[in-house]
């Protein structure tokens, strides 16, 4: 191994006061508070996400909703995103019938959801989640139906012969056997489930962290935006990290190049 | 996995013109709902029927340039801008596809980049576009920067896979003959996994087409964005929702064109381009 890998954890660490001192000087480059937050001006503002009351408060709510929305948002598109997907897998009417829809629907840019879900519930949370669920649901869908239309035929023609009916065939060789993929599915589900939250949170006056970080930089009060989209990045990771650990508990079985990240 | 059964709906639908015959069905029976539900909501701020949308769209191809979105130009402005928009700021993002080869190559350079490029996919770029505002202003490149930054982690991420489990699948072979690191690369490593690299691209695309769309919406002046929020602003729906309707056309075309592309080009990798295609 080469001396590189072996310092990598000091080189990490190294790289990462790098960025912090790029960004100093940079801002120090820049020299205007309103066009850029010094890493100072963000510390500061973490300080006052612990100490201040109001902006304590502000930030404990903006938390709460956006979590919430993302988890319903996902939930919801999860329960329903899993049975078509493996409708559409498993019955080929059906599959002719939807996979166009579906990939259609999948290829729509996230934004273009906003007006619709603003005509019919107004700038409000469901509006929020509602983006949420269709950005998330039918990339679910789409990774359910691969999993389930690719389960080998080496897996299936021998419980056909061991006389498999329907329902075995489903629970004891097709769940499990795209099980991964399902995993991989709600992964990214999740993740387009927290840009569509925030997407939405940005343009409705909603709150959420979307909103506190859209309004802060609209207020050009940067370092407060700076700092919530610090704490934004370690939740996305958080969530992923989650998923992540979950797919590997689930499907620990499966050693393939997708389950590595 | 098509059992005995199946076979009937096989045949009924299974040609291409059965599965044209499908979509023409669906697309019909789609708008029809769509028709019938407007009439009975009957409210044409939350449901413009679809020919009120289509006679907007009309109106828009005219050339007309709806009222108080004055200042956006037509909507062929819009659609070139956001055009270009998604062309500059996805062909800069492709710098991933040597990102991901040096990553899944160099184990050295894989455990410094890898933390940073994992921890940046996972943030929502999105929410770094109001932070883009204050530092640009509304101009294109301030755009083509959002874009940049929302495509080129999935380009980076795909690419770095598949470089690396191929190489290590098939690294045994080539050492085994003696293959340089060069010919390595080039004949085995790269061709091997061309196919998830070109997933990753269309990806990435598809990321490109919604940073774009956020950039112009957060972001950029006059843009097709812009309009559909203007518009939106407005309540005037079925404006909206004609911008809607050109937006995800451009999404579609963006993403469906090369999957088909895809599709015929690696017809020789379909099975594992199928399996993981998908996966970001």
């Amino acid at each position: 191994m080469s001396t590189v890998y072996r310092f990598r954890h000091g080189i990490l660490a190294l790289t990462v006061v790098l960025f912090v001192l790029i960004w100093y000087a940079y801002a120090a480059f820049v020299n205007n508070p309103h066009a850029l937050a010094t890493p100072m001006d963000t510390l500061n503002w973490f300080g006052q996400m612990t100490y201040n009351p109001n902006v304590h408060g502000l930030l404990v709510s903006g938390l709460q909703l956006t979590l919430t929305a993302i988890f319903e948002g996902f939930a919801i598109a999860a329960i329903i995103g899993i049975p078509v997907g493996f409708l559409m897998g498993r019955y080929l009417l059906i599959d002719y019938l939807l996979d166009p829809w579906v990939n259609a629907w999948y290829s729509i840019p996230a934004v273009a959801f906003v007006p619709l879900t603003m005509n019919w519930f107004g700038e409000s949370y469901t509006a929020t989640m509602l983006v949420a669920f269709l950005i998330a649901v039918f990339s679910i869908i789409i990774n359910v139906y691969t999993g389930v239309k690719n389960v080998s035929a080496s897996l299936v023609e021998p419980g056909l012969s061991f006389g498999a009916k329907g329902s075995q065939l489903m629970s004891k060789i097709i769940l499990p056997a795209s099980l991964p993929d399902i995993m991989v599915g709600l992964r990214l589900g999740i993740s387009r489930a927290i840009d569509g939250v925030i997407i939405a949170e940005m343009i409705f006056t909603v709150g959420g962290f979307g909103g506190i970080i859209f309004d802060a930089a609209d207020k050009l009060v940067l370092g407060l935006a700076v700092a919530a989209l610090i704490i934004l990045a370690f939740i996305s990771i958080a969530l992923n990290e989650v998923m992540k650990y979950i797919t590997r508990k689930v499907v620990a079985w499966k050693e393939s190049a997708a389950m590595a990240r | 996995m098509r059992r005995e059964k199946k076979s009937w709906d096989a045949s009924l639908v299974g040609s291409i013109p059965g599965r044209i015959a499908i979509l023409v069905i669906s697309f019909v029976v789609f708008v029809s709902i769509w028709q019938i539900l407007s009439m009975i909501v009957n409210n044409v701020v939350i449901m413009a029927s679809p020919l009120q949308v289509l006679a907007s769209l009309e109106s828009l191809f005219a050339g007309q340039v709806p009222v108080g979105a004055t200042g956006v130009g037509t909507i062929y402005d819009g659609i070139w801008t956001t055009a270009e928009l998604i062309a500059v700021g996805y062909a800069i993002s492709l710098v991933g596809i040597p990102i991901g080869i040096v990553m899944g190559r160099w184990k050295a350079a894989e455990s410094i980049i890898d933390p940073w490029i994992n921890a940046l996919y996972a943030l929502p770029m999105v929410a770094i576009t109001p932070l883009i505002y204050p530092l640009t202003g509304g101009t294109f490149s301030a755009a083509v920067l959002v874009v940049f930054l929302i495509s080129v982690f999935t380009i980076i991420i795909n690419t770095y896979t598949a470089v690396k489990y191929t190489s290590n699948q098939l690294a045994e072979v080539a050492k085994t003959f003696n293959a340089s690191e060069f010919q390595f690369m080039t004949k085995v490593v790269l061709p091997a996994s061309l196919p998830e690299i070109v997933a990753g691209m269309r990806l990435g695309l598809g990321r490109a087409v919604l940073g774009a769309v956020v950039a112009e919406v957060l972001v950029m002046f006059s843009s097709l964005g812009q309009e559909m929020m203007a518009l939106q602003m407005l309540i005037n729906t079925p404006g909206s929702m004609a911008i809607v309707a050109v937006i995800a056309a451009i999404g579609i075309l963006a993403l469906q064109s090369p999957r088909l592309i895809e599709h015929y080009a690696f017809k020789w990798k379909e099975t594992e381009r199928l399996q993981r295609g998908f996966k970001r």
